[in-house]
């Protein structure tokens, strides 16, 4: 398996750079449409994140000095990409990143890409009411299985405070269910 | 709560990861401009690399001070004002000045001003008079409207206009 100093090297490499890059869509595609959808909900934006995603990779991969590891820097790209993808769709319609959470959420009841029963529904309903970085911790920890190293690069904050977001974000969710 | 499968509840169409690839490098190609990056301009070797000492080698030009010339500034400014102002004067003196060039106000204006000590029998005198016709006045009869605005602006006495006298006539 090829290590990721060598990828990157290919990568830069316009001889190389066509099959390296398929190596790596490849290799992370399923990991980053997972981290993207969770904080999206719906396939079709996952999809056009996930599209930008590798779009933006591809075009700044020069711009890549290796100071943090690859994986941190595209799930960085990653998590803005979707980020971005739900400011613009709140800002279209004209409505606040709240209410098109409460909206996103509404509409998963009737998504053919949904298949939750009705704790499953509450259980993103409650994340979804979580501010931006506890959500993006609690998914990471809890869904991707991440160490909290490797979240403390992606999102760039502290273990200790990764660790205190976490903690919040659990204690949210289970007093969540139990009201609900 | 984690006993649920790892991606459940959601779900992805069929074969998507597979035809993901696919669709991604149409985007790359369509976002591809036939337009080239390379604008064609070069730089010397070692440009950059060398311009700190070549500045250092550069050879020390005097700088001259912008202010020095600001005195110069304002004496130029006054003579220039000084010759404007004996031009102006000058042109107003070399007009000449003529019967037909004076307004009825700068005549009016000159009596009220200057003490003439001259009686009306003196200024009949200088008039020249053989040269009026009496159509000179008549030319220009008199409006009644304005004869009687000005009666009633300037006239206090009634009966000097003799009144009884133009009745019985």
């Amino acid at each position: 398996m090829i290590t990721e100093i060598d990828l990157v090297a290919q990568l830069k490499d316009s001889k190389s750079q066509s099959l390296a890059f398929e190596v790596l869509v490849n290799t992370y595609k399923q990991k980053l449409y997972w981290h993207i959808r969770r904080i999206v909900l719906n396939h079709d934006d996952a999809d056009d994140a996930l599209q930008n995603t590798f779009i933006k990779v591809y075009k700044n991969i020069d711009g890549f000095k290796g100071d943090s590891k690859l994986y941190s820097w595209l799930y960085r790209i990653a998590t803005n990409e979707a980020l971005t993808l739900l400011k613009q769709k709140s800002k279209k319609q004209g409505i606040s990143n709240i209410e098109l959470k409460n909206q996103i959420i509404e509409n998963l009841q009737s998504d053919v890409y949904f298949e939750g029963n009705e704790i499953q529904l509450k259980l993103q309903k409650a994340i979804a009411l979580l501010p931006e970085k506890q959500q993006l911790v609690f998914n990471m920890k809890y869904f991707d299985d991440l160490k909290y190293t490797e979240i403390s690069e992606i999102v760039e904050t502290s273990v200790g405070a990764l660790k205190a977001s976490y903690h919040l974000a659990v204690k949210k969710i289970e007093a969540y269910l139990k009201e609900n | 709560m984690k006993e649920q499968s790892k991606y459940k509840p959601f779900k992805i169409p069929e074969n998507y990861f597979d035809n993901f690839n696919d669709k991604l490098q149409n985007r790359l190609n369509a976002k591809k401009s036939i337009l080239p990056k390379n604008n064609g301009f070069i730089v010397p070797k070692n440009y950059f690399e060398t311009i700190d000492s070549r500045s250092l080698e550069a050879p020390k030009t005097r700088i001259v001070k912008l202010r020095f010339y600001k005195a110069y500034y304002f004496a130029a400014a006054s003579v220039a004002a000084i010759f404007l102002i004996f031009f102006m004067i000058k042109t107003r003196n070399t007009s000449k000045v003529t019967w037909n060039n004076l307004t009825h106000n700068d005549i009016y204006i000159y009596f009220e001003n200057n003490e003439i000590n001259l009686s009306t029998y003196e200024i009949v005198e200088v008039l020249p008079i053989d040269e009026l016709h009496m159509t000179d006045i008549l030319d220009d009869p008199l409006d009644a409207v304005k004869v009687g605005n000005y009666l009633n602006e300037n006239l206090t006495d009634f009966e000097i206009l003799n009144l009884e006298d133009y009745e019985k006539n």
